[in-house]
Order: structure tokens, then sequence, then C-alpha cells
């Protein structure tokens, strides 16, 4: 191919190439953990489909799910939550944009393997300066405790070196749901 | 985890580490036949003969499965990003497409065998969404500026092009005959060299296997050929002219033992999977790994293992091998398994002390290196060593090593207890368990317990009972107490018996049972506790319980008021030693509550058995029979005693006698002289000693302070001889010197005394009285000092500044300030002290 060699031909390349990216979408890439039946999966189908299922399957391993929002792609590594996935959490956290870490906020019992689950994962080195956001998911349940509660119950004050956000959502009744795709969206890089 | 158990055979602790992966892994492996892999840091795909590729995780769960191809997959590439990939498959067909969407999906179809379809490295971010399709020629796809692809054939001419690999800007491409290395920016061949094997090493059987070191250093292996190739820069003659690159060979070197199936890097030494060669020929019963560190012409064996797992496929191209180079995490695919190998860690180490039995040193290295352990947790491991200690009957390590792992966890306790209590050992636990009121266990453990204690440790029962009280079912415990009683009584059960009762509150029970193994603790504490119930029934038994202890018991009656003297009295009347001592705890608690005869009887006891307490006794007693006490007295010869009892009988001059004539004891005459302060006696004493010698000078030594000496020496009578006479006599010269020099001093001290104050009450009268000009007559508040001479009146000043006129004051002898003289005297004495 000798076109591709010339050097006045890569030149124009190149400008094609920086005039197509002011085009170009931003891109993300989001892992989402947190324990088994916090909603992780049904997040991903109401953020991408707006469809809302009662009766999921727990997530083996992980799934990959690929969402345009606007003008953000997002993709996103949704890691199933039992306790024998929970050693391949770093992994998938590894370099993301941000970390959403999903709680069952109906779920006194699982308050608290949940704050121990998350700070042992903050504690790893890899995953330093990683924004979190904490979704306390199922607030339509009468007994679910409020973002205070959420954040008090999570000790997330004791997290300084990083970034860290707290929402309570629900993805039955679809509430909340923008205002975490908000903040997600701000923390897509501009690529 | 699955190879623990394969691996223990040997000894030597491996550098690295094997398993198979398992979970998903191995069901598809199992039902399915590999045929080619491909690995990212998330995840892993692996490409079957049926045409299907599986989307794995790094545990081995399966995540999704691919069916575009309908035969075997030949080759499978993913992106740096995990967002795309290539497959290719026997049939010809090739499929682009994301893991994780469906949008950019590419399918061609080829006649010709396609060998494999590679993505640009950075395919997600290329703007070209470039790939190379290799059949017998290299086909270089990329889009142009309207999005359309075009192929371009780069490289053909020397038969099927095997394999490729491409990393960021340069790609590898392997013909069997020769490598081809292209500077893929460019699109340009950097270098091309031959292979240069024996021949009769086939190229089908021993194909070229690559692998990239760093961006700019390739691997290359022929059979058992390894060569190390670095890219370089050319000397650039001009700025502007572009960066053109050469490739230059660091080392060539030949293996010592293995013929290459697959390389891979390991920092900046080589892995090697390959099949052993044996006399110059192909092993392949065993596939290998090592891992070398290469030099110019030779190379260093740094580790070489047998995969110590057993892989089915004899055929050598069978196997493949991937590394995930962040982790150093190296995948080895077999028809039927995928093995992934790493450095062993402690977890591993961990797996090899179980799998050899070495429980302990796993305990220790579980605790001693706590932070590096994430697969094994210390309850696991604990209970390991557990079950080795119990088989091997090490019994008295249990309970430590369970306090460790098990903490407060009670069902884990509760299990263990069941457990010990089939081999009747519980007993070595029962420092360890959880006993306290907010950390205990269930009420059966505790039952069970007791229960091997009354089967096997009845002595210890009683202790253990109390410690647990209320932390078992009492009336379990003691049934299972009477059912072992029917077969063999034990006083100790009996007592466990007696306290369970007492716990279920059936007081009068427990006592019978104490008393009747004459358990005076567990009596008195009983008694101590539940008085008031237990107050008649211990009564109706009090001689049992002088029986047992008639010393603690006496007192305990005697302590009581709630018990009769007299009834008490009459029930002991037969056991007199008993009675007497009942009297005297009573006498010592409550004299008052004796009579005369109960007096009476203590002090002929005392003086039959127990002269010492005699005198304290009659000191202490108003009512004893002064007369039959002074019978005992003289007939026992108890002279203090018989003294003390003429003094309280009034015959203080008999008392005195006995003192100093039977006693001997001038001090104690000369106190008993003092208390009584009658002259007479002091008397009587002097004539007594006088005609002792050797107490008249113990007498002239103290008489001097109490009366004058010289009515003693007076009354010595001439020519009588008294031991050191001369120091007694020095010491009461002394003794009056003293006396003089006192009353000389105090004279001294008052007369200055007299001097000083006469002094001051001197100056005070000199003290002038000071009358201004403005003062008011403090009776008729008229002014004292008048400007007429005519009305002028006579003053009276007092020292207290308060004036009067003359003839407003009642004139007296005694004449006083009317103000002051009201107020006390103690303001009198300030203002004079002023």
């Amino acid at each position: 191919m000798a076109g591709s060699s010339n050097p006045i031909m890569n030149a124009v390349n190149k400008l094609l190439d920086w005039i197509k990216s002011l085009f170009w979408k931003e891109e993300m890439e989001l892992t989402l953990v947190g324990l088994q039946y916090s909603g992780k999966t049904t997040f991903v189908n109401v953020i991408s489909s707006e469809k809302f299922s009662e009766d999921m399957i727990p997530t083996v391993g992980f799934n990959m799910r690929k969402i345009t929002k606007g003008n953000v792609t997002i993709k996103m590594w949704d890691i199933g939550g039992q306790p024998r996935f929970r050693s391949m959490w770093e992994r998938y956290c590894r370099g993301v944009n941000a970390i959403v870490y999903m709680v069952d906020a109906a779920d006194k019992e699982k308050i608290e393997p949940a704050r121990n689950e998350l700070h042992t994962l903050l504690d790893k080195p890899q995953l330093a300066g990683i924004p979190v956001l904490v979704l306390g998911n199922k607030r339509d349940l009468p007994e679910a405790l409020d973002e205070k509660a959420i954040i008090d119950q999570m000790n997330l004050g004791a997290i300084q070196d990083r970034e860290i956000c707290c929402f309570s959502i629900s993805c039955k009744e679809k509430e909340n749901i923008d205002i975490t795709l908000q903040w997600l969206i701000g923390h897509a890089k501009s690529h | 985890m699955v190879s623990s158990h394969e691996s223990s055979e040997e000894d030597d602790e491996r550098a690295l580490h094997y398993e198979r992966l398992p979970y998903d892994a191995q069901i598809v492996l199992d039902t399915e036949v590999g045929s080619c892999i491909a690995v990212h840091d998330k995840f892993i795909l692996v490409g079957t003969l049926t045409g299907s590729i599986h989307i794995l995780d790094h545990q081995g769960n399966k995540t999704k499965t691919l069916t575009s191809h309908e035969t075997p997959v030949c080759h499978i590439s993913v992106d740096a990003k995990g967002e795309y990939m290539a497959s290719c498959s026997e049939n010809g067909s090739v499929f682009v497409h994301g893991t994780a969407s469906q949008d950019n999906n590419i399918a061609f179809s080829f006649e010709e065998l396609v060998h494999f379809c590679c993505l640009n490295p950075r395919f997600a971010t290329d703007s070209k969404r470039s790939f190379i399709i290799g059949t017998d020629k290299l086909m270089y796809y990329q889009k142009n500026f309207f999005n359309k692809y075009r192929m371009s054939v780069i490289f053909r001419g020397e038969g099927p092009i095997r394999t490729c690999s491409w990393q960021n800007r340069f790609a590898a491409f392997a013909t069997d005959l020769s490598v081809i290395v292209f500077d893929m920016s460019m699109c340009a061949v950097l270098c091309k060299f031959r292979r240069d094997q024996d021949p009769s090493l086939a190229p089908e059987l021993y194909p070229c296997h690559m692998a990239w070191m760093t961006d700019r250093q390739l691997l290359v292996g022929w059979a058992d050929r390894i060569n190390m190739c670095n890219i370089k820069e050319k000397m650039r003659r001009t700025h502007s002219s572009p960066t053109s690159f050469y490739l230059e060979i660091s080392s060539i070197f030949t293996t010592d033992d293995i013929y290459v199936c697959g390389l891979a890097p390991c920092g900046s030494n080589i892995a090697i999977l390959g099949t052993e060669k044996m006399d110059g020929r192909d092993n392949t019963s065993h596939m290998l790994f090592q891992l070398l560190e290469p030099h110019n012409k030779y190379c260093t064996q740094l580790s070489s293992d047998r995969i110590p797992l057993k892989m089915t496929s004899k055929l050598r191209t069978d196997f493949s091998l991937s590394c995930l180079t962040s982790e150093q995490r190296w995948f080895i695919l077999s028809p039927s398994e995928l093995v992934v190998a790493r450095p062993a860690d402690r977890d591993d180490h961990i797996d090899r002390l179980i799998g050899n039995e070495m429980y302990e040193e796993a305990m220790q290295v579980m605790v001693n290196c706590s932070s590096e352990i994430k697969r094994h947790s210390l309850l696991v491991v604990g209970k390991y060593y557990l079950n080795h200690l119990l088989d091997t009957e090490k019994y008295d390590q249990v309970g430590p090593l369970c306090q460790k792992i098990f903490g407060s966890q009670s069902a884990l306790w509760e299990e263990l207890i069941f457990n010990l209590a089939t081999r009747k050992k519980c007993h070595i636990i029962v420092n360890y368990i959880p006993q306290r009121k907010d950390k205990k266990l269930n009420l059966q453990s505790y039952e069970i317990m007791l229960n091997e204690y009354i089967q096997i440790l009845p002595a210890q029962l009683p202790a253990m009972v109390k410690r647990w009280k209320g932390l078992y079912d009492p009336r379990i415990v003691h049934g299972a107490i009477e059912e072992r009683l029917k077969y063999a009584p034990d006083e100790r059960l009996e007592e466990a018996v007696g306290l369970l009762l007492m716990y279920q509150e059936r007081y009068a029970e427990a006592l019978n049972i104490f008393i009747s193994i004459r358990a005076a603790k567990w009596v008195h504490e009983l008694l101590r506790d539940h008085f008031d119930i237990l107050k008649d029934d211990i009564f109706k038994r009090i001689l049992e319980l002088m029986d047992i202890d008639y010393k603690e018991a006496s007192n305990f009656f005697a302590k009581h008021d709630y018990y009769d003297v007299k009834e008490v009295s009459r029930r002991l009347n037969d056991r007199r030693e008993y009675l007497l001592e009942y009297l005297r705890c009573k006498f010592a608690r409550k004299p008052r509550a004796l009579d005369e005869g109960d007096h009476g009887q203590l002090v002929e006891y005392f003086a039959r058995h127990d002269p010492d307490s005699l005198l304290p006794f009659l000191r202490k007693s108003n009512k004893f029979p002064l007369e039959r006490a002074l019978h005992l007295c003289e007939e026992q010869g108890l002279v203090q005693e018989t003294a003390f009892l003429y003094e309280r009988m009034g015959n203080h001059r008999k008392a005195l006698t006995l003192i100093v004539t039977e006693l001997e004891d001038v001090e104690q005459a000369i106190t008993f002289c003092k208390e009584q302060a009658r002259d007479d006696l002091w008397q009587i004493l002097i004539d007594l000693c006088v005609s002792r010698p050797q107490l008249l000078n113990v007498l002239l030594n103290h008489i001097g302070n109490y009366i004058d000496p010289t009515m003693l020496i007076r009354a010595i009578p001439k020519g009588l001889e008294i031991p050191d006479l001369r120091d007694s006599l020095v010491r009461i010269i002394h003794d009056f010197k003293l006396q003089i020099a006192l009353r000389e001093s105090c004279q001294k001290i008052i007369l200055s005394n007299h001097r000083s104050l006469f002094e001051r009450h001197f100056n005070l009268r000199r003290k002038p009285i000071h009358v201004p000009a403005d003062s008011l007559c403090e009776s008729c508040n008229r002014p004292i000092v008048q400007r007429d001479a005519t009305r002028m009146m006579n003053v009276i000043a007092f020292a207290c500044e308060h004036n009067y006129h003359d003839a407003c004051v009642e004139k007296t002898d005694d004449l006083k300030c009317r103000i002051c003289f009201n107020k006390t005297k103690s303001n009198f004495f300030e203002y004079y002290n002023a």
C-alpha cells in the first residue's frame, strides 16, 4: 500500500481524524459491584432499556453492556455479587472511570457486609483515586434507608482519598435514575 | 484448589502454581474440544471445534457463548480495551464484532483456509478500524474516509501464513519458511528472516511461535531454537525525515530439553510451554513449562515443571499458551483442559501444607502472614487442624485452637461439643468455651458437658455445676445425676445434687443433702442466703449440724437471736462441749442474753479447760456467782484471777497482798493502787514491799511519780539490805532534781510573761485620747467643742474614741462608755489587742 506510507497522506489523514474527533462522542467505562440481590443487573436494564423486571436471575461472573446516552457511550461491567465472585471485583474495577457500588437499602442485615466489602475493595492500592458512587437501591420499599442513613451506616465519611457520592434510588419506580446518570456522565472522559 | 491434592505428591515447593480453571470452564471443555484461546485482563475467550466461542471470566464462569461459526474456530483476537473481538473458522468465515454490543459487526467469507484474523490492538479507538486476515496471503483491512473497508494485500508468496502477533506499532507474521516483521503505521516490511532448523522437524508439527516481550522486543521460537529480536531506530539524517527502524537479533539459543509449543514473556525472562526432548525425539506424554533467562548465545533455566495436571492430548500442536502480561498469569489450553499457571503465593503454600498434613505449620502461616492470604480463612484451616488433632488424639491443643478460630461463634462450639461428647472429651475445652451470660452456648451444650462430668469426673462436678449456674437447666442435670446415683453412690454427685436443688430453690431438700454428706461449707452458705426459709428446719437438726463442725455451728446459732438461748441449751444439754462452745460464742456476741447459771457454767469451763480466757471473761461478765468462782480459782491456783475476784468483792487488801506476795508483780500492784486511789493501799503496798528487798527497788523506781518517796524511804528499816539500792536512789534524786528544774523553768516563763503584759498595759495607758473638733457627744448629739468659751462644758473622753458631755453621763465610780459597754467581751479583747 504505497499511498499510506506517503508522509503527506499521513498528515492529511491525521487532520481528518482531528476533524472527526470534533463530532466524536465521549466514552466512559464503569464497573458495577455490590452484594447479591442489590439490583445491579436491574439497574443496567433500567438505564439501558428503561425496562424493570421483578424476577432476575443472579449474575454469574459478569455482564458486559454498552449504552449510549446522548453523546456519551457508557461501557459497563456488571459483576456478580455472590461471595465467590467478590474476589474478582478488584480486577474489573481497575482503570475504570467510576465504580458504582449498589446497596440494598431495604435489607438492614446486609448493610454491614456491604460496608465491609466496600471498604475492603477501596483499600486495594490499584483502585486508588477512582471515584465511587454508592447507590441505595429499593427506596420504594418502606423500610429503606435514606441517603443520610446509608452514608452513616456505610461509613462513607471515612473515605477521604477519592470523590465519593451517594444517591438513594429506586429502579422499580425509576426514582433518581436521572441524577445518577447525570453524575455518571459528568465523570466521562473526553476521548 | 483442585490441584492441591494432585500436586501434594511432590514435597518440594514449586515456584509456580498450576490449576485447572474451574466452574464453567471445566464443564465447557468436558463437553467440547478447545481449539484456541484469547486472553484479556477482564475475560477469557475460548474457541472450540464445534464453532462456539465462550466468554469466561477469570474464575471460569461463563458469561456468554457466541455461536456464529459452524466449523472449528481457528483463531480469536481481542483488542486491548476488550471491546471488540475477531474470530475465524475453518470454513473461511470471519467475524469482527463488539464484545459488549453488536455494533460494527463485520462478516467475511473466504474460499480458502483462514489461519487468523488479527485486530489492531487499538481497534476500539482507531478510526480506521484496521485488522489483518491471514490466508496464503496477508490481507490488511482498513476503513477509508467514507467509512468503507478497503483491503490491500501486504504480503504473499510463501505459502500459508500461519501465525501473527500484533503489538502497537509492529506486527510479526510467520509462514512455514520465515518470519516477517511489519511496521504497521507505515504498512511496510521491516525485516524478514528465515527459519534455520533441522529440516526433519517439520514446520507442520513444529510451527513458529511468537510473542512480544515489549513493544520493541519480539520472541520467536521454532522447535528448539529461540530468537530474541529488538527493533531499533535508525539514525535519522535530518529532523524532517520520518523515523525508520531496523531489527537486531539480540540472542539466539537452542533449548536443552524442550520443543516449543508456546512462548510468553515473564518479566524479562521467557516462559515456554513445550514437550520434552528425549534422545532427540519428542516425548508428548508430559507437557513442560519452563522459565528461562535469555543470554546472548545460551539461556539459564530458572525453573522447569512437568505440568502436574493430566493433559489428555498427545498431539503437540493441540496445545497453546497465552499470557496476561500485567499479572503473570499464563493460560495453557489443550483440547480438554484450560490450566492457569501463576507464581505460587501464600495460599498455595497453605494448600501444600494442608495436603502434607502439616496443619500446625499451616495455622502458623495463617496467623503470621494473614495480610497476604486471600483464599483461605482461619476458620477453614483451623478446622483441618482441629480434625487432625482429634484424629491423633492430641486433645490438649484443642481448646486454645478453637478459642482462636471459633471466637464466640456459638454454633461452631456447639458442633464441637457434640463431637467431643462422643469421645467423652468435653472437659478438655471447658476453660475455653464461651460461658459468660452475654456470650453463651445453648443449654444442651452445657448439659452434655455436665453429663460427661457425671459419668467420668464426678469429683469436679460440684465446681462445674456452680460455675455454669444459669447456663443449663438444673432439672435435667439433676435427673441425670439421680440416674447415675442408682448405680454408684458418690458423695460429690450428692453434693452436686444439693447445689442443683439449691438453684431450683428447693432449699430444705438441699439442706438435707448437705447435712447428710457433711458439707459444712454449702450448709452455711445455704443458711446465710436463705435463713428465713431454713431457720426452723436447721434447728431441728442442730445436733447433726454440730456434729459436722461444732465451732461454726455454735457461731451460727449464737449469731442469730432468733434462737432462744434456753431452747438451744436444752437441746445441747447432752453434749457438754457443744453447749459450752455455744455459750461461749453467745457470750462473745451478746453477754446479756445468758443467765447466771450459764455464766456459772462458763466460769467453771474456763477455770478447768481454758484458764487464759477466764480473766477476760470475768472482766466482762457481771452475772457469775462470785463465791463459787473464787473457790474454783483458788482450787485451780489461778492467782491473777483470784486477785481480780477479791478486788471485785471489795477486799482490796487481800487482792493487793496476793499480787505482791504470790505474783511478786510490783508494777501491777502500783497500777492497782493507782486505780483505787486510796492512800492506805499505798501504805499497805509499802509495808508489804519493805519485807521483800527484791521488790523494794522496783517500787523505789516507780513510786516517786505517784507519792512522796520519803514516805517509803522512812519506812525502810535500818540495816535492811536492798539490792541495787544505789541505782534506785540515784533515780529518785534524779527524778527530784527534774521536778525542781521544771518548777524553776515555769517560774521564769511566768515572770517574763508578766513583764511583757505589764509593759503593754503601761503603753496603753500612755496613749493620748484624740478629740476632734467636730466630734459630737454620743449621748446628746451636740458638739463637744464649743466656740463660745462661755458655753464650754466638761468633757469625758474614752479611749474607744467615744466622747460625752460631763453632764450627759451618769456619774458613777465605775464609769464606762455607754456604747462599748454593751459589746461582748471578745470585742473588747479585739480592741485591746489592736
